[in-house]
């Protein structure tokens, strides 16, 4: 239950039992921490929120307003008999929910103020959709997923004073034998036409940027075939981890500078270097040194941030810039970019939501600009998600993107499936042949898929391409990825831009009879099940232990039963 | 013994069958020994109908396989046991492993249905696929920035 409090223009939220706590301020609100228990899972998630919200009048009348909290989500769950589940008198025992009832939600409300925020209404016992939370922190939740029950919730509208409220809470799920968390955030924006308190779910398992350990043991239920498998795992993820070490530049007073600069500054340069001297006082002043000087000159196809300025720029002695005149030279910040800046996950839905979505079947590949169409596991991210980050050396223009997949099988856990590298600068020239042995840095991209290249300084190999770190060959992607992938070098920058995933799946040819002749593929025996937890058309094994049959009924019996019957 | 006969359109493979149609009852006797599987036993009537059959001295349901009129005026029934009807009862209490059905699953784990993640060569396929392409939403476009007033370029200096 969610308790508020108001001294001094603080309200701190602290739920019974757990240790969700946020305080709101004059400045805002920040989500601090949240802990929660509950059936021998011990989560942790830290994250901060941060949005405009101010004091309100917590007055006693705005702590008891009671809301019925309209569920927007997949099955219903939650139950009490007695309607009065989140009063504070209620005792956390209470606050488990069992599928088979009717729900009414009753709940103090802060009052904050919040940005409009879609509101719909549901009939009592309306199927629900997935519902979707964003913006609503820092960290961005990902689509809620199946929450199991058989109940439809009652929803109903509530009238409230003329202010926007929120509720938090957290409750458990109880699907079968399983129990998990989720965070119920309820919201109402009375402003809107619509006034109705929207809930969603945040199931507290698929939170991305929190580190949420599960506990638990293997519980040692064994099969003659052994484990069951179903033991609470621990698995670590992943995570993406910049590379290091790229902070040699703008180091040293004569050593490597990058410098961000624009149409008039490069104008400039060049024409101080080349405009204006005779070729006999070019030589004379060995002005071609200045040339051995610039070691690249391109552009990036991503947001370049700029840190220090400098107002001229001299190359081996010679004045090649003169900032007094123009304006200064922007420093590059940072020699390495992550592109975007804060990857997030792409869901990625199964179409049929059956075995044709998976491996075998359905295929999965991903364009990565600069890199090339390479093929993914899709068992890895089906049902889950993918996220593909880039990094890139602004120095060289060498890039190379990580694609990670996540699915729903293994608790969400996070597998790098695949890094592979290209260049994605856009070469100038700046020189018309080598110079003493220098090269340019632009001849370094090559075929997309040979991997990362390296500095053209020194003239090291590239290096060999990274294969997928797991997954399917999907050898049938193979001419198409061939297609997209010969990519020349020095044309990096005709590189389609943009990041794709192609699924290809079959077309399914499922009729309506399909089942009632032939069924579909079970694996249904737990203990306890017998021929009366069946209907209709029925394949399987049994041993027909039954008194008085003769054998040859016994034998006829377990041939049909073996041959399909109908119950 | 008495012998009731049907006339039922249900195949061999349902379990229960439907015997609303009930065509006769008959006094039958059997001469000799008799097997309880596929007896033969003579019922009064020459004109007998029906393609299935209940003994109640056996308490089992019979395909009726074969009728012979005799010249007697008896007819001979040979019989055969269907024990799926016969045995119903005692075999909706056996343990089953299933492995097809039509029964969709009611429970979360697959129990008591089909399980749609099992491949199943049964679900017909074309030969034609779809293609569905989703751009990263959350991957701005790589653009290269147009010459201008406003930084543009890398320029790499050493010395």
């Amino acid at each position: 239950m969610i308790v508020f409090e108001s001294p001094n223009g603080y309200l701190e939220i602290q739920p019974r039992n757990t240790g969700l706590s946020m305080q709101m301020t004059d400045s805002g609100y920040q989500l601090i921490t949240f802990v929660g228990t509950g059936d021998n899972r011990t989560f942790v998630a830290n994250t901060n929120g941060r949005y405009n919200a101010y004091p309100s009048e917590w007055t006693e009348n705005a702590r008891n307003v009671l809301s019925q909290i309209v569920f927007e989500g997949k099955h219903v769950i939650a139950i009490d008999a007695d309607n009065q589940f989140f009063d504070r008198s209620i005792p956390e025992s209470d606050r488990t929910y069992t599928s088979g009832q009717s729900m009414t939600y009753y709940k103090g409300a802060a009052t904050c103020e919040m940005s409009a925020f879609l509101k719909t209404e549901y009939e009592a016992g309306q199927p629900v959709t997935k519902a979707y939370i964003g913006g609503l922190f820092s960290f961005q939740p990902p689509d809620i997923t199946t929450y199991i029950g058989t109940n439809a919730v009652v929803l109903r509208t509530y009238e409230t004073t003329r202010k926007p409220k929120i509720a938090f809470d957290i409750i458990t799920i109880i699907d079968g034998s399983d129990k998990y968390p989720c965070l119920a955030v309820s919201i109402l924006d009375e402003r809107s036409p619509l006034s109705a308190f929207v809930t969603k779910l945040i199931d507290m398992r698929m939170i991305g940027d929190s580190v949420i350990p599960q506990s638990g043991t293997d519980d040692n239920t064994t099969t003659p075939y052994g484990r069951t498998g179903t033991y609470n795992f621990n698995s670590d993820k992943m995570t993406d981890v910049s590379p290091s070490g790229f902070n040699f530049v703008n180091k040293w007073e004569h050593g490597l500078t990058l410098y961000h600069i624009t149409d008039v500054q490069a104008s400039a340069i060049f024409s101080e270097m080349w405009g204006n001297e005779t070729l006999g006082q070019m030589f004379k002043n060995a002005t071609v040194k200045q040339i051995q000087g610039i070691v690249c000159l391109h552009k990036v196809p991503v947001p370049v941030a700029s840190g220090l300025h400098q107002r001229a720029l001299s190359i081996f002695g010679k004045r090649v810039y003169r900032g007094e005149t123009l304006e200064a030279l922007n420093l590059v910040e940072n020699q390495l970019v992550k592109y975007p800046e804060s990857p997030q996950w792409v869901s990625l839905e199964e179409i049929y939501g059956d075995f044709f979505d998976y491996a075998g079947q359905s295929k999965l590949s991903v364009y990565l600009p600069f890199v090339g169409c390479v093929p993914l596991d899709v068992n890895k991210v089906m049902g889950g998600g993918v996220k593909v980050v880039y990094y890139i050396d602004l120095l060289t223009g060498n890039c190379i993107a990580r694609v990670y997949g996540r699915n729903s099988m293994n608790n969400g856990a996070e597998v790098l499936l695949y890094q592979g590298g290209g260049n994605c600068a856009m070469h100038i020239p700046y020189v018309g042949n080598d110079q003493g042995g220098m090269k340019l840095l632009g001849a370094l991209a090559g075929v997309a898929t040979a991997g990362i290249t390296t500095l053209a300084l020194g003239g090291a190999a590239a290096a060999p391409a990274l294969a997928a770190v797991t997954g399917t060959a999907g050898a049938a992607l193979a001419e198409h990825n061939a297609a997209v992938n010969n990519i020349p070098t020095e044309t990096a920058p005709l590189s389609y831009p943009y990041v794709c995933y192609i699924q290809e799946y079959p077309e399914r040819l499922l009729t309506a009879l399909q089942g009632a002749q032939l069924g579909f593929s079970a694996a249904s025996g737990a203990a306890g099940t017998t021929v009366s937890n069946y209907s209709g058309y029925t394949q399987g094994v049994l041993h027909a232990a039954i008194a008085g049959a003769t054998d040859d009924e016994k034998a006829e019996i377990e041939r049909m039963f073996a041959e399909g019957v109908y119950l | 013994m008495t012998v009731t006969t049907y006339n039922t359109p249900t195949d061999p493979y349902h379990m229960i069958k439907d015997i609303s149609s009930v065509t006769g009852t008959y006094s039958g006797n059997v001469r000799g020994a008799v097997s309880v599987d596929r007896p033969v036993i003579e019922v009064s009537g020459t004109e007998i109908t029906g393609n299935y059959a209940f003994v109640d001295t056996f308490s089992r349901y019979y395909w009726i396989v074969d009728r012979v009129v005799l010249r007697t005026g008896l007819t001979q029934l040979s019989l055969r046991s269907d024990p799926l009807h016969s045995f119903s009862a005692a075999i909706r209490n056996l343990p089953v492993y299933v492995t097809r059905t039509e029964q969709e699953s009611m429970e979360s784990n697959g129990n008591t249905g089909y399980n749609v993640y099992i491949p199943d060569r049964t679900v017909q396929k074309t030969a034609r696929t779809y293609t569905k392409v989703t751009i990263d939403p959350n991957i701005p476009v790589f653009q290269y920035p147009e010459t201008g007033l406003t930084p543009c370029y890398i320029l790499g200096v050493i010395g």
